[in-house]
């Protein structure tokens, strides 16, 4: 008897208990049905942005002929265009609405315009077919995937940060944070399984296409998930005390109290994770194709393995942040940037230098080939050298007016070592680009109240990671090409940018920009 | 600290000056150069429109830094 009255007491006494495990369990789970639905959609929006970029060689020939200037003109335009002007125009438009509306309606909006404007990619003729048609449409519906992404990231930065406990948001937001880098991973896994598959010819003549057809199949389902989530509690809140803003732009950039945080977050913060993030990924791809000369699947290879080695540290600075602070982790990343990357990039350069290294004479070999169609002919020169790199003189000569001079270039393969030390050099600077951009979107969500938080964080992220990062492989590759130049003088951009940042942040960034969200 | 962030201001305030005279005269000497091409065109239009009101921004933040505004009590 005794033993039931303990048995029923105990009961009793667990059962508040377990109910408010329950409920925390709940929590939980409602949390990361929230996190995985604002990732996969932020992620299958940076698929289709990349996806134009990794396939932009097969677009200029589908849609912009270099031999017409006007279709090549509108090539430019839709590089930079989308990138860097209707990125923080998207983020204006869409962080309104989101203030206004909603955060769940505006991001479904978001996805649906980037969803099909990447699908209608895929079904446009090409230039052979409606001429002129063809690229004005490819530029119209490159904008539009401008515009979705810059209304993208503000609204699953904060959906998800509003639903996170406090004191965990930098951990939840810092999934968020992992999209970029994975939907690059995504695009170009995509791309190389679907050219694997149908073969190179294929793939270039109708292939290509698969990619952006099958944004449509990956945007249903991630709207389908998206739609079953509530709106933010937050936002569910002041609306209900009536406290949304009426005119979010307004209450953003024309109030000096909340005008100054929103230059903070650009100057102190977004800027400099923008060139540490775009030198770490883009630029670095860049130097190891064009100026080291790496062939291209080992300089794609080192850049995937560093990315996939580095990523899951989004997700530990995220984590760090919530103990230690935004700021200390975000402005080491940049300082180590500032410090490490002139040293970082002339040991890479040295890994190419072939002035340093030892042909093994009578081991190379030559190759000749005439290409009828293009006529040309081919003639590759393969030499090896003690310490296992090869190299391939690739000479390509007009066969049918043998007066213009033969164009000569240079391709390189690693030894085995020398790769994995440049993995090891690419993954030190996604790792700086996993401590500036990890806590990012948690610093930007509690820098400003809900009412106004969509449309303030919107803008300086996308004008710094859109523009200040954005520009960096174009403004660092002018800078090299500047008269006397050294192949490391495009690194005083992001170095120059990032010092300014830092100095900015160090300074001015104090504890009362950290608002409680909740 | 207040000293210093006031100070820094007057810095920022000056490189931004320097920044909207030196990007557009830049451009226009690129723009002008016989080698220039569409791509130039583009990529010089693009960056004057949309750095001249970032620049004007970073003008501002030395201001707001200069009036003490991101002075803490």
């Amino acid at each position: 008897m005794a033993s039931k009255t303990n048995f029923l007491y105990l009961a009793d006494f667990n059962k508040p208990h377990m109910s408010a495990q329950s409920s925390s369990d709940l929590k939980t789970r409602n949390l990361w049905k929230v996190i995985t639905a604002s990732s996969a959609g932020t992620l299958i929006e940076w698929y289709d942005f990349y996806i134009f970029g990794s396939l932009a060689t097969i677009l200029s020939a589908q849609f912009f002929p270099k031999e017409n200037p006007t279709a090549a003109f509108l090539s430019t335009l839709a590089t930079f265009a989308a990138g860097f002007i209707v990125r923080p125009f998207g983020a204006l438009v869409f962080g309104r609405i989101g203030d206004l509306i909603g955060r769940k309606y505006t991001f479904l909006l978001t996805l649906l315009i980037m969803g099909g404007s990447t699908f209608a990619i895929g079904l446009i003729p090409g230039y052979a077919t409606i001429g002129y048609a063809a690229p004005i449409l490819v530029l119209l519906l490159r904008l539009l995937q401008g515009l979705a992404l810059g209304g993208e990231y503000g609204g699953a930065a904060t959906y998800v940060a509003e639903h996170a406990p406090a004191g965990k948001k930098g951990y939840y937001t810092s999934f968020i944070q992992t999209t970029a880098s994975l939907g690059l991973f995504f695009s170009l896994g995509v791309i190389l399984i679907s050219r694997f598959l149908m073969g190179v010819e294929t793939f270039n003549a109708w292939g290509w296409r698969v990619p952006f057809l099958l944004s449509a199949v990956l945007v249903f389902v991630s709207f389908v998930i998206r739609s079953k989530m509530k709106e933010s509690p937050l936002f569910e809140k002041i609306k209900s005390e009536g406290k949304v803003s009426q005119q979010p732009l307004k209450d953003s950039f024309g109030k000096k109290e909340n005008l100054k945080l929103v230059l903070l977050a650009l100057f102190g913060a977004t800027a400099g994770q923008g060139v540490i993030w775009y030198t770490g990924q883009f630029y670095a791809l860049s130097f190891i194709q064009k100026t080291m000369n790496i062939e291209f699947i080992q300089s794609n290879m080192a850049i995937a393995a560093g990315v996939l080695i580095a990523t899951p540290f989004f997700i530990v600075f995220g984590a760090w942040s919530d103990k230690i602070g935004r700021k200390k982790i975000m402005l080491a990343g940049m300082l180590l940037g500032i410090v490490l990357y002139m040293p970082i990039y002339k040991q890479m350069y040295a890994l190419s230098d072939l002035s340093a290294k030892t042909e093994i004479e009578g081991f190379g070999s030559i190759n000749k080939q005439i290409s009828v169609s293009t006529k040309t002919s081919t003639k590759t020169i393969t030499h090896i050298l003690t310490d296992g790199t090869q190299w391939n003189e690739i000479i390509k000569q007009n066969t049918e007016d043998e007066s213009i001079p033969p164009v000569v270039t240079k391709e390189i393969k690693l030894a085995q070592k020398a790769f994995w030390m440049l993995v090891l050099f690419i993954t030190i600077q996604v790792f700086l680009v996993t401590m500036v951009y990890g806590p990012i979107a948690a610093f930007l969500v509690e820098l400003f109240p809900t009412r106004i938080r969509y449309t303030s964080m919107s803008l300086p992220y996308h004008i710094g990671n859109g523009v200040f990062g954005g520009l960096t492989p174009f403004i660092a590759t002018s800078l090299t090409s500047l008269p006397g130049a050294t192949p490391f003088d495009g690194l005083w951009y992001p170095i120059g940018v990032a010092s300014v940042c830092f100095i900015i942040g160090l300074v001015y960034i104090n504890k009362t920009h950290q608002q409680n969200v909740n | 600290m207040n000293v210093l962030k006031r100070l820094f201001g007057v810095i920022w305030m000056l490189g931004g000056f320097v920044l909207a005279v030196y990007m557009p005269y830049q451009a226009v000497a690129k723009l002008t150069a016989p080698a220039a091409s569409a791509e130039d065109f583009v990529f010089w239009i693009v960056v004057v429109t949309i750095f001249i009101p970032i620049i004007i921004g970073f003008i501002l933040f030395g201001y707001y830094a200069v009036k003490g505004e991101y002075s803490e009590a």
